[in-house]
C-alpha cells in the first residue's frame, strides 16, 4: 500500500509535466509557419529571377544581338581588306614617284653645269669687253646679263633640288610610318575579330547553359515545392504529439484515480496483485506512447528544419550555377559581357586609326601634288631663261660683227651662249616630262583614293552606328544581368539568413526531449518497481483493452498492441515509430490517407 | 472570384500549415478554432467549402457537419473532414452524417489542394 501511494506520488508530476509539454509547445510551430509564408514568396521570387535571368540569355533578342555581332565582325573584316589593299596601292604609287623623283638628278645636273658656263661666259665677255675698251661697252651690259641668268637658273636649280629632297624625305618617311602602322593596326584589328570570333563561340556555350540552367529552375523550383510541402506535412506533428500526450495524461490520471480507490479501501493480496500488475502496465504503455510522441516530433521537427535548409541551399546552388553560366565573377559585374564590349569597342577605335591612317595618305598625295606644281613653276622659269639665253647669243653675236676683227672672241662668245641655250630647252623639257608622269601618277591616285576613302568612310560611319548599337545593346544585356543576379544574389542571401536565423533558434525538439525524458524516467522506475512485484502478464491487452477504444491515432494503436504482443509472447512489431496515415485503404487517387465519399 | 474555404480545428498549427496551403493555391481562407466557433461564423458567412477536425471542443466535427446539413445558408457545401483518426468506423460515421470526404492528418499540401479541386468542380 505504501509502495502504491509512492507511486501515485510519482505518477502525478508527471501528468502536469505531459500536459505542459503539449500545451506550451505550440508556439514554435506556429512561428515557423508563420515564416513560412515569407520563405515560399523570397523562394518563388528568387525562381523568378532565375528564370528571367535565363530568358535574357535565350530569347528573340538575345539571338538578333548574335547575328547583329556575326555581321558587324564580318564587314569590319571585309572593310579591314578594303583598307589594307587601298593602303598597299597607295604605297605602290608612293614608292612610284620616289623613283621618278630620283631620275630628276640628271636634268638638275645639267642645270647646274649651265649655271657653271653662265658664270664663266659672263666672267669671260667682262674680260674681252675690258681688253677692247671703248669698242666693247656694249658687251658690259651684256655680261652683266648673263651673270643675272647663271643667279637666275642656279636659283630655281636650287629651290628644285630642295623641293625635291624635301618631297623625297616626307614621301619616304611617310611611307615607312604607313606601312608599319597599316601592318599594326591590321594586325591588331585581326587579333581582335578572332577574339569576337571566339567569342561569339562562348555566346553560343552561354546560350546552352543557360537552357540548362533554366532546365534546373524548373528542377529547384519544384524541389523547393516539395521541401514545402514536406514542411508543411512536419509542422502538423504538434496536432498529433498533443493528442498523444492528452492521451497519457488521461491514462495516467486515470490510473492515479484507481490508486487512490484501492488505498481507500481494504484491499486483499489478489486485488492488491492486480493493482500493482496495473500500474506496471500502464505505466509501460505510457512510456511507450510518451517516448513514439517525442521520437516523431523530434524527426518531424528535424525534417521541418532539413528541408528549409534545402530550400535556402537548392536556391544558393541555381543562382551558383547560373553565375557560372552567364561567366559573371561576382555580383556586381558580368565579365564575359563587358569583355565582348570591350572587344567590339577596341575594335572600333581600331578601325578608326585605320581610317585616319588612310586619310593621312591622302592628305600626303595632295602634298605630292603641290609640291610637283611649284618644281614645275621653276622648271616654267628655267626654260624661260634658255630663251632668254637664246637672245642674248643673237645680240652678241651681232655685236662681235660689227665690232669687226678686235670682236672675233666675243663672237666665239656669243657662240658659246648660244649653244648653251640649246643644252637648257631639252633638260628643262625632260624635267618637265617626269614632273608630268609624277602629276598623272598621283593625280590618278588622288582621284581614286578619294572616292575610295569617301566609300570606307561611309562603310566605317556605318559600323560605327551599328557598333555603337550593339555596344549599347550589350551593355543594356549586361546591366539588366548584373542587376538581376544582384536581385538573385540578394534575394537568395536573405532567405538564406533568414532560415538560419529561424531554424538556429527551433528548440521545440529538444526541451520537448528534456521534459518527456524525466517523465520516462520517473515512470519506468515504477514500472521497474511495480514489475519486481508483479510480473506482467499475457493479460496486458485484454487488461487495457479500455484504453485502446480511447486512441484516435493509428500509432498510438500499434505501440498498444506491440506490448501487448511482447508480453503474450508473440512477436513484437518491430517498427513502432514510423507514422502511418491510416488503418484503412483510402482512395488511390490522392493517396491511402483520403477517402471521398 | 476565389472561393472560400472554412478550416475549423483546435490546433492553431494546423489551422495555419491548411490556410497556408489554401492560399498558395488561391483560395480565400476563413478559420474557425472549434465546432462551435464554425457554427457560428457560417451562420453568417456563406463558404464554399468546410474542412474540418473531428476532435474539438465545445462541438466536434460530427456534430458540426449534422448542424451545417440542418441550417439553411451552408447545407449543400462539400464537407471533408481532416483528422488525425483513421478508424473506418469513425469514416462511416461521418459519412452518414453528410461528410463528402475524408482525410487523415498529417495531409501533403498537394493531396489537400487535389481533393478541393475535386470536391469544389
Amino acid at each position: 500500500m505504501e509502495l502504491l501511494t509512492q507511486w501515485r506520488d510519482r505518477i502525478l508530476p508527471t501528468i502536469d509535466i505531459i500536459k505542459r509539454t503539449a500545451g506550451t509547445t505550440e508556439d514554435e510551430f506556429l512561428q515557423i509557419g508563420a515564416r513560412l509564408q515569407e520563405f515560399y514568396a523570397k523562394s518563388q521570387e528568387s525562381s523568378r529571377l532565375a528564370h528571367r535571368l535565363v530568358d535574357l540569355v535565350s530569347d528573340d533578342d538575345y539571338h538578333a544581338l548574335v547575328a547583329g555581332l556575326r555581321r558587324m565582325t564580318d564587314e569590319m573584316a571585309e572593310y579591314l581588306e578594303a583598307s589594307r589593299l587601298q593602303n598597299r596601292e597607295s604605297c605602290d604609287s608612293l614608292e612610284q614617284v620616289l623613283e621618278l623623283l630620283e631620275t630628276v638628278s640628271q636634268p638638275l645636273a645639267a642645270f647646274k653645269k649651265m649655271d657653271k658656263t653662265l658664270r664663266m661666259l659672263g666672267i669671260s665677255t667682262k674680260i674681252e669687253s675690258a681688253r677692247l675698251g671703248e669698242a666693247g661697252n656694249g658687251f658690259m651690259s651684256l655680261a652683266v646679263d648673263v651673270g643675272k641668268l647663271s643667279c637666275l637658273v642656279r636659283e630655281k636649280t636650287d629651290s628644285i633640288r630642295i623641293q625635291r629632297e624635301l618631297l623625297g624625305s616626307v614621301l619616304a618617311k611617310h611611307l615607312q610610318v604607313g606601312k608599319a602602322s597599316k601592318l599594326l593596326q591590321t594586325k591588331e584589328a585581326c587579333s581582335m575579330l578572332n577574339a569576337a570570333t571566339i567569342s561569339f563561340d562562348e555566346l553560343a556555350d552561354l546560350n546552352a547553359r543557360c537552357s540548362s540552367c533554366g532546365e534546373l529552375a524548373g528542377q529547384v523550383s519544384g524541389e523547393v515545392s516539395s521541401s514545402i510541402s514536406e514542411v508543411v506535412s512536419s509542422l502538423q506533428i504538434h496536432d498529433m504529439m498533443r493528442q498523444q500526450m492528452e492521451h497519457v495524461s488521461e491514462a495516467l490520471e486515470r490510473l492515479a484515480c484507481e490508486v487512490d480507490t484501492t488505498l481507500a479501501i481494504e484491499c486483499d493480496d489478489e486485488r492488491l496483485a492486480a493493482a500493482v500488475g496495473q500500474v506496471g502496465d500502464v505505466c509501460e504503455l505510457q512510456v511507450a506512447q510518451v517516448q513514439n510522441a517525442t521520437n516523431e516530433l523530434h524527426e518531424a521537427v528535424v525534417s521541418a528544419i532539413d528541408n528549409l535548409h534545402d530550400i535556402g541551399e537548392r536556391q544558393s546552388l541555381l543562382s551558383c550555377e547560373i553565375m557560372n553560366a552567364t561567366g559573371s565573377n561576382g555580383a556586381s559585374e558580368n565579365s564575359f559581357f563587358t569583355d565582348l564590349r570591350n572587344v567590339f569597342s577596341d575594335l572600333g577605335a581600331v578601325l578608326r586609326k585605320c581610317a585616319e591612317t588612310d586619310r593621312l595618305f591622302f592628305a600626303t598625295l595632295g602634298k605630292v601634288a603641290e609640291t610637283i606644281s611649284e618644281i614645275s613653276g621653276f622648271v616654267s622659269s628655267i626654260e624661260e631663261v634658255s630663251t632668254e639665253i637664246n637672245l642674248i647669243a643673237l645680240n652678241a653675236q651681232i655685236r662681235a660683227a660689227h665690232t669687226g676683227q678686235d670682236g672675233v672672241a666675243l663672237g666665239v662668245l656669243a657662240e658659246g651662249i648660244n649653244s648653251l641655250s640649246k643644252v637648257a630647252a631639252p633638260q628643262a623639257n625632260e624635267l618637265l616630262r617626269t614632273l608630268s608622269s609624277i602629276s598623272v601618277l598621283t593625280d590618278t591616285l588622288v582621284s581614286k583614293a578619294e572616292c575610295e576613302l569617301a566609300v570606307l568612310g561611309e562603310r566605317l560611319t556605318g559600323m560605327e552606328e551599328k557598333s555603337d548599337k550593339t555596344v549599347s545593346s550589350l551593355e543594356q544585356m549586361n546591366e539588366k544581368i548584373s542587376r538581376l543576379l544582384v536581385d538573385l544574389v540578394g534575394s537568395v542571401g536573405e532567405l538564406n539568413e533568414d532560415i538560419r536565423q529561424l531554424t538556429s533558434g527551433i528548440t521545440v525538439h529538444y526541451s520537448v526531449a528534456e521534459l518527456t525524458r524525466s517523465v520516462a524516467c520517473e515512470l519506468n522506475e515504477v514500472v521497474s518497481q511495480a514489475r519486481e512485484r508483479v510480473p506482467a502478464t499475457n493479460e496486458f491487452h485484454e487488461n487495457l483493452r479500455h484504453m485502446a477504444s480511447r486512441y484516435t491515432m493509428q500509432s498510438e494503436r500499434r505501440i498498444h498492441e506491440a506490448i501487448a504482443r511482447r508480453h503474450s509472447g508473440a512477436a513484437e512489431d518491430s517498427v513502432v515509430n514510423s507514422m502511418e496515415y491510416a488503418d484503412s485503404g483510402g482512395d488511390s487517387e490522392f493517396g491511402d490517407n483520403v477517402d471521398l465519399f | 472570384m476565389a472561393k472560400l474555404i472554412m478550416t475549423a480545428d483546435d490546433s492553431a498549427s494546423v489551422r495555419q500549415m491548411v490556410a497556408f496551403t489554401l492560399k498558395q493555391n488561391g483560395y480565400d481562407v476563413i478559420e474557425a478554432v472549434d465546432g462551435k466557433d464554425a457554427l457560428t461564423k457560417l451562420g453568417s458567412q456563406k463558404v464554399d467549402m468546410l474542412l474540418t477536425d473531428l476532435n474539438m471542443p465545445n462541438l466536434d466535427g460530427i456534430g458540426l457537419i449534422k448542424a451545417v446539413r440542418g441550417g439553411t445558408l451552408n447545407r449543400m457545401i462539400p464537407i471533408v473532414m481532416l483528422t488525425t483518426e483513421s478508424q473506418d468506423s469513425r469514416k462511416s460515421e461521418g459519412k452518414t452524417a453528410g461528410a463528402t470526404g475524408w482525410i487523415v492528418k498529417p495531409f501533403k499540401p498537394e493531396q489537400l489542394i487535389a481533393v478541393v479541386k475535386k470536391v469544389l468542380g
